[in-house]
């Protein structure tokens, strides 16, 4: 699939990548969902841009992280926003992907608070760890961090499986 | 004088009803600046049935067989399986390879000759169709372009070279068999 194009803007400490997401969600009652596209990564720290993408390329839906607040923008012009990130993604795939936690696992590290497990691979990079209900699988790295990220959360009414591959990316 | 692009679009829904090629998919914003470009190849069969296999930078197969729509990334580990008209309805892939009424679900426009092709622009009816527009150069009644804008202003741009018509595709073509240990999603 054509994943989104970098997201411009050169501030700096801006983090970009894009690549491709695999979303799955199990439902208790045996259901299962999932959907598959590309993504846009524009984090300058303070303001976080996620592009998300159909297969043939055509960006699906924006979501703008600012400080307290979350703005989803579709491609039909549809415009929300909520205290945080996750849900509004929710509204657009049909499962949540933890996008502040992936503000800092993108990076290679935990976010601040509470982390349980955490491991390291041979070249001393955060391997695994758990966080904010997630278990997430770090592999991959290159110069920026990983390039292949498995994340899972087990709810009562549902077992998510979030998997994202890095095709590109920089830092400036 | 060359047909207008609708005129060429009719002829080739009528003329083709399979051909197969190869692709080159770039994405990019309004200037252009964009990421390395996937190349692939693709076939399709009225009505319905069509592959697009993206091959570089990593791997990636769209294949329908006219009844349900398969996604495979090697890479996301998965399949989903899905219905084809949930999906295709207004894609540009039902422009090419599909087999309705064109005009039910777009509204076509011709537009001026560029780049040495006969141009005409799809906009789709419906508001959430999830691009703005597409517009597809046309040469011998055969498409050789396909520029997608999307509504945040991303155009993805998809060369075709290589076109065989009506090649002999054998029945196999559009099949699909998830590899074995791969996650498949099957979704109404």
């Amino acid at each position: 699939c054509a994943t989104p194009q970098k997201i411009g803007g050169s501030e700096q400490g801006t983090f970009e990548r894009t690549g491709r997401f695999a979303l799955t969600v199990n439902h208790a009652g045996g259901g299962q969902e999932a959907v598959q596209g590309g993504f846009a990564w524009h984090d300058t720290g303070r303001v976080l841009t996620l592009d998300l993408a159909n297969p043939l390329g055509s960006t699906l839906a924006r979501v703008t992280v600012e400080p307290g607040r979350a703005t989803l923008l579709r491609s039909n012009g549809e415009r929300e926003q909520a205290p945080d990130p996750d849900a509004l993604v929710e509204k657009v795939l049909g499962s949540p992907m933890p996008v502040s936690g992936l503000r800092h696992w993108l990076q290679g590290r935990a976010a601040p608070g509470g982390v349980a497990s955490a491991q390291k691979d041979g070249a001393g990079r955060l391997a695994s760890f758990a966080q904010d209900g997630w278990r997430a699988q770090l592999s991959r790295y290159d110069a920026l961090g990983p390039q292949l990220l498995q994340l899972n959360r087990n709810d009562a009414q549902r077992r998510i499986s979030v998997r994202l591959v890095i095709d590109d990316g920089q830092a400036k | 004088w060359p047909a207008s692009g609708t005129q060429q679009l009719r002829d080739f829904v009528a003329q083709v009803q399979s051909a197969s090629g190869r692709f080159t998919q770039q994405a990019g914003d309004r200037q252009g600046a964009g990421k390395p470009a996937q190349t692939g190849e693709f076939s399709f069969q009225r009505p319905g049935k069509f592959k697009w296999d993206v091959r570089k930078p990593y791997e990636q197969l769209i294949i329908s067989d006219g009844k349900r729509l398969y996604q495979y990334d090697p890479d996301l580990a998965q399949v989903t399986e899905r219905n084809v008209d949930q999906s295709i309805g207004a894609s540009p892939a039902a422009i090419l390879f599909g087999s309705g009424a064109l005009e039910d679900v777009f509204e076509l426009q011709d537009l001026p000759p560029r780049d040495g092709l006969e141009w005409l622009r799809a906009k789709p009816r419906s508001a959430d169709a999830g691009f703005t527009h597409v517009e597809i150069g046309f040469k011998g009644s055969m498409p050789q372009r396909i520029d997608l804008l999307d509504s945040f202003g991303q155009t993805t741009r998809i060369s075709l070279t290589d076109i065989r018509a009506n090649p002999k595709l054998d029945a196999a073509a559009f099949k699909f068999t998830p590899p074995p240990g791969v996650d498949v999603v099957k979704m109404q």
